[in-house]
Order: C-alpha cells, then sequence, then structure tokens
C-alpha cells in the first residue's frame, strides 16, 4: 500500500500562483485540507483491482467527432470587441480596452508560448 | 564573444542540436471553429465564440487538419497512432483567450520517421522525426511604443502541426538544410504554404555542446523565434559559440530558455531553469479520442504527391544533372514543373538546365516575383532554345530576344523575324563581310603573319559587329582563320 499522499501548503501555493490566483493563509490552509481529503479519496479507490478496466480518457464512448473543412461566416468585429475589458479611466468608466481594432492589453514582453 | 572562428571551435567541441518546428496546415477554415483561416485580414475580422475562448462553447474537430498531418507523417515515414489525444497546454498570455492551449502531449498523431537531405558537398544526411502532433496556434500580439500592447484574434485556432527533430543535427548549416528540406516537403505534400515570412513555419531548437569524442550531451539550452533561414544558422552558432566560451572558462551552461534577436544578432534570456513553465497538462475534455483507421492511412499513402527526395531521384536518373543544379531546381515544385514543360517542350534536359538556373532564375531574383508569376510560358522558353539549338539565332542574340519575350507577347519566331536577327550562316555572304573587315585594317593584318596570332580575337570582334551580331561565330571563326592564314 502507498504512503499516504500529502500536499503542502507551499504546493497549494505555487498551484495558486499558476492559475493566477491570490489566496491568502485561511483560504490556502482551507484548500490545502480538501485537497489531502481529495487526494486520501483517490488512494481509497487505487487499492481497487482494476487489471481487467480499460482505461478511460473521456466519459463518453465516443470518438471522432470531426467536421468538414468548410468556413463560416465569424462575428462581426464591433459585437467582438464590445466583449474587450472595461477600460475604466475615471472619466469614462464605460471605456472598454479595444482601438476599434485590435484588443488593448498593458504591454506584455512574451515571455512563452 | 570568441573570436575564434566556428570552424576552429567546431573542430574542438560537437553542437547536438534538435529542432521543433511548428508548421501552419494549408485549409480553408481554422482547427476547433469555422472561422476562415486568413493571413493580414483586418484585425479581429476572423474569430467567434469558441476561438475566443468563451466560456460554455465546444470545439469541433476540422478532418482536414487530420488528413494534412497523416499526409505528412506518410511523407517522412511516421508511424500513425491509432488511437490519439488532445491534451490541454495551460499558460498565461494575452494571444490566447481561453488560458490554455489545446495541442496533444503523451499520444500524438504520429511519431518515428526521418528527414534526408543533401549538404553542400554532396553527402546525404539524415535527421530523426521523433513526433508530430496537432495544436492550435495563438493569437498575435503587436507590442506598441508606448505602455500598450495590441492583441490581434485572427490567428487562434489556426491548424499547427508541430514537427520535433531528433538531437541528430550537429552543426548550423546542418539545421539550415533540416529546415529548408522541412519546408520543401510540406509544399510538396501539399499540406503547408510553409512561407517563412509569413510565419506558416516557426522554428525553435535544443542545443548543447560536448567535447568531440564524447558520449554523453552537455546541458541544453532551448531557443526561441529563430524564425528564418538565416536566423536559424546564425542565432545556432551565435549559441555554441557562448557554450563553447562559458565551458573553456570552466564554467557551466546553465540550463534556459533563450529567445533570438534577428535585428540584433543576439539573444535574450526568457527564463532560467528555476523559472520554468509548468503547464499542468491534463486530457482536454472537450474532445473525444481520434481513432485512426490503418485504411484511412494507406489511402493516403497511396495518394502521396511525389516527393523532393523522388523527384530528385528522378532528375538524376531521366537528366542527368549535376546534383547541384537537381538541388535548386526542385527546391520549389512550382520551378521543378516549369522546367520539366520546358523540357517537354523538345528541348535537351542540359540546355533547359541552363536555361531556366540562368536567366529564369536570374529575371525572378531581379523582380522579386515567383515562378508562378513569371510571364513567359515554358513552351514559349522551348521554342526560343530551339531557334538557338538549331542554329537560327546565336546565344547572345537569344538573350536578348529572351528580355523582349518578357515585355512583350511575342513569339521567340515572331521576334527574330520583326528585329530580322535570324543568324547568317550562309558561307559566301559571310566570306565578303570577312574579305571587307580583313582588308580595312592592313596594319593588324601585318601583325597577325608576323606571328601576333592572338589578334584572332579582335577580328573576330570586328566581323561579328560588321554582321550586327548575327554572324554564325563558328562558320565567321573558319572563314576568318582561312582568310588571315592565306600568305
Amino acid at each position: 500500500m502507498a504512503t499516504k499522499q500529502t500536499v503542502s501548503a507551499d504546493e497549494i501555493q505555487k498551484i495558486a500562483r499558476l492559475a493566477k490566483l491570490h489566496l491568502n493563509e485561511e483560504q490556502r490552509d482551507l484548500y490545502a485540507q480538501q485537497i489531502n481529503a481529495i487526494l486520501e479519496h483517490v488512494q481509497k479507490l487505487q487499492t481497487l483491482d482494476v487489471a481487467e478496466v480499460e482505461p478511460l480518457s473521456h466519459v463518453l464512448d465516443l470518438v471522432n467527432v470531426t467536421r468538414k473543412d468548410k468556413p463560416a461566416k465569424s462575428l462581426p468585429r464591433d459585437k467582438v470587441l464590445a466583449n474587450a475589458p472595461l477600460a475604466g479611466p475615471a472619466d469614462d468608466p464605460e471605456k472598454r480596452a479595444t482601438d476599434g481594432e485590435f484588443f488593448l492589453v498593458p504591454k506584455v514582453i512574451k515571455t512563452d508560448q | 564573444m570568441a573570436t575564434n572562428s566556428l570552424d576552429s571551435i567546431m573542430e574542438k567541441w560537437e553542437p547536438v542540436i534538435g529542432l521543433e518546428v511548428h508548421a501552419q496546415l494549408a485549409t480553408q477554415s481554422k482547427i476547433f471553429c469555422r472561422c476562415r483561416r486568413t493571413y493580414g485580414a483586418a484585425p479581429n475580422s476572423h474569430t467567434c465564440p469558441v476561438c475566443l475562448g468563451y466560456p460554455g462553447v465546444l470545439p469541433v474537430l476540422n478532418e482536414q487538419v487530420v488528413e494534412f498531418a497523416i499526409r505528412m507523417g506518410q511523407a517522412v515515414g511516421c508511424r500513425v497512432r491509432s488511437l490519439s489525444r488532445f491534451a490541454r497546454k495551460n499558460y498565461f498570455y494575452p494571444d490566447l483567450p481561453k488560458g490554455y492551449q489545446i495541442s496533444q502531449y503523451d499520444e500524438p498523431l504520429c511519431e518515428g520517421g526521418s528527414l534526408s537531405f543533401y549538404m553542400e558537398d554532396g553527402s546525404v544526411k539524415t535527421v530523426g522525426i521523433t513526433r508530430i502532433h496537432l495544436e492550435e496556434d495563438a493569437g498575435k500580439a503587436i507590442h506598441g511604443l508606448e505602455d500598450e500592447s495590441y492583441i490581434d484574434f485572427n490567428r487562434c485556432g489556426t491548424p499547427l502541426v508541430e514537427i520535433v527533430s531528433e538531437p541528430d543535427i550537429r552543426s548550423p548549416q546542418e539545421a539550415r538544410r533540416y529546415l529548408e528540406r522541412l519546408k520543401q516537403t510540406l509544399q510538396y505534400a501539399g499540406v503547408s504554404e510553409a512561407d517563412m515570412e509569413k510565419g506558416h513555419l516557426r522554428c525553435d531548437a535544443n542545443i548543447s555542446v560536448r567535447p568531440r569524442g564524447d558520449g554523453e550531451f552537455g546541458t541544453r539550452t532551448e531557443m526561441k523565434n529563430l524564425n528564418s533561414f538565416r536566423g536559424v544558422e546564425r542565432g545556432l552558432a551565435y549559441e555554441i559559440r557562448r557554450q563553447v566560451d562559458i565551458l573553456e572558462q570552466g564554467g557551466e551552461v546553465e540550463q534556459c530558455t533563450l529567445t533570438w534577436d534577428e535585428a540584433a544578432s543576439e539573444t535574450h534570456l526568457l527564463r532560467t531553469k528555476e523559472e520554468a513553465q509548468d503547464y499542468r497538462y491534463f486530457p482536454e475534455p472537450d474532445l473525444v479520442p481520434l481513432e485512426v483507421d490503418p485504411d484511412w492511412v494507406k489511402a493516403i499513402k497511396a495518394e502521396l504527391p511525389e516527393l523532393p527526395a523522388q523527384i530528385e531521384e528522378r532528375f538524376t536518373r531521366d537528366y542527368n544533372l549535376r546534383f547541384q543544379d537537381i538541388e535548386i531546381l526542385t527546391r520549389e515544385r512550382e520551378l521543378a514543373a516549369y522546367y520539366e514543360a520546358v523540357v517537354d517542350g523538345g528541348v535537351s534536359p542540359t540546355e533547359a538546365a541552363r536555361w531556366v538556373l540562368g536567366e529564369v532564375l536570374r529575371v525572378l531574383k531581379e523582380e522579386h516575383q515567383e515562378i508562378g508569376e513569371f510571364p513567359m510560358r515554358p513552351e514559349a522558353l522551348s521554342e526560343l532554345i530551339k531557334l538557338c539549338s538549331q542554329g537560327i539565332i546565336n546565344r547572345n542574340t537569344a538573350k536578348s530576344v529572351f528580355d523582349i519575350m518578357l515585355t512583350e507577347n511575342l513569339s521567340a519566331a515572331e521576334i527574330v523575324k520583326r528585329d530580322q536577327l535570324g543568324q547568317v550562316s550562309d558561307s559566301a555572304t559571310l566570306e565578303d563581310t570577312v574579305l571587307q573587315v580583313v582588308s580595312g585594317l592592313p596594319a593588324e593584318l601585318e601583325r597577325y603573319r608576323k606571328g601576333e596570332t592572338r589578334l584572332l580575337g579582335f577580328f573576330m570582334g570586328q566581323v561579328m559587329q560588321a554582321t550586327k551580331g548575327k554572324g554564325d561565330p563558328q562558320v565567321v571563326r573558319g572563314i576568318l582563320q582561312r582568310v588571315l592564314d592565306e600568305a
């Protein structure tokens, strides 16, 4: 039987950082506790003999849901840009972060892809 | 930076390089939605809730994408997995609206192929292909001068294959040739336009160096943004020098990710090992597994167009050309087809190669044209070459006619007739001209007869001028030689 798996508060912090979530100490401890409870349950499942069971990668018993390579109309640009985030300057709180062509974001230097 | 030449560095050190190439597939629509795949369209004019990553939408796989990827796999001898799956690669960046990229991870569509190509010395190099998997492209971020970046999501969801090589590449030149061959293969297979200037083909590299003769790999770094043939060669050479410099000074290469800055000809550090990304891959719940029928793979294989290695072999066998010439003629499928059409017009393969490699490529280069835009039809060029090889016009005249044909919609024969360019090979006429020219140059004739025989060239020039360039040089030379030598 495998040793008991636990997730530390530090690991919770790391996962939160990757998901761009800001957790306070209380939340961090709470999530560590909850996730550990889930891991414990999974460990219980791991004691089952599944030698005869095919691994499942998808809950639907389907393969090859595809479509033909036929283009269709895209959304009108004004509709698309209407969903740009609120830019929110004090004098114009309804302003969206767009110049009418592009979405505008704070300048980023590419660190990944 | 070291001032040693790369050659002298390479005598002691051996680079070990693997390339990851992303190629956009030439479909009509995107990979998971029906937005049109575009280039240069108005920003954000080809997007929809699926490629913009709105909640509650479902991606549906474009089957043409699968066919193209299998076709490319077959072109480089890969196995196709009977069952493959999609995975989510999680990271945040403004050009990725979903916050994850749909890719493939541990079950890629194609595995285990290889690509062979000629090096400049005529040797053949083979590089293993580890895998080819499917994924979607991200949008495009344009960095403004102020503190804003501009995001265009048109490219989001463009189908990509990522082609990963084995670490079999041993020099920047080999890396360049591999990339050229890959581009050529993508184009011959008809799966990608593979235009690097349009970003259809993008290249990253993993690179390490080790002392020659050493079996173990050194610590590798990852280089991004090697997005031109020149960039691949120069960027890798730069990184080899950097790593060798560190090692020769007793240091250790640090595992990191760098980006090549082509304009500045240097690399910038993107992140160190400690900052390495954790993509938290997991099976994509929105897509069901992809099961590939072996009969479909067989059918795709059977219908593969002629590939670069095959056309090279055929040209070698049928046309008996130098491998350097074959390499240039077959680099693009359209140029190879043009060349063959010229040959089929009834001219010798050697003559056709001389004209296509010489005059045609010269004009394409001068005019910055692709062969598809070249105004002269191959049959028209065949006709011109035939006039030349039949001796109706000489080679210099033929070159002038070639230039006229580019601007005027006339056949070679029509131009020769209109401008009275036909070569004069009638001995009697030419003999008259020769006698006239020679008798007008008594001093030179005297010197020639006293042994200054190199003046033959001077007399040739004078006679050719007198015939306005139309004299058959061989006939003229024969007559001239006889007249001059008559004591």
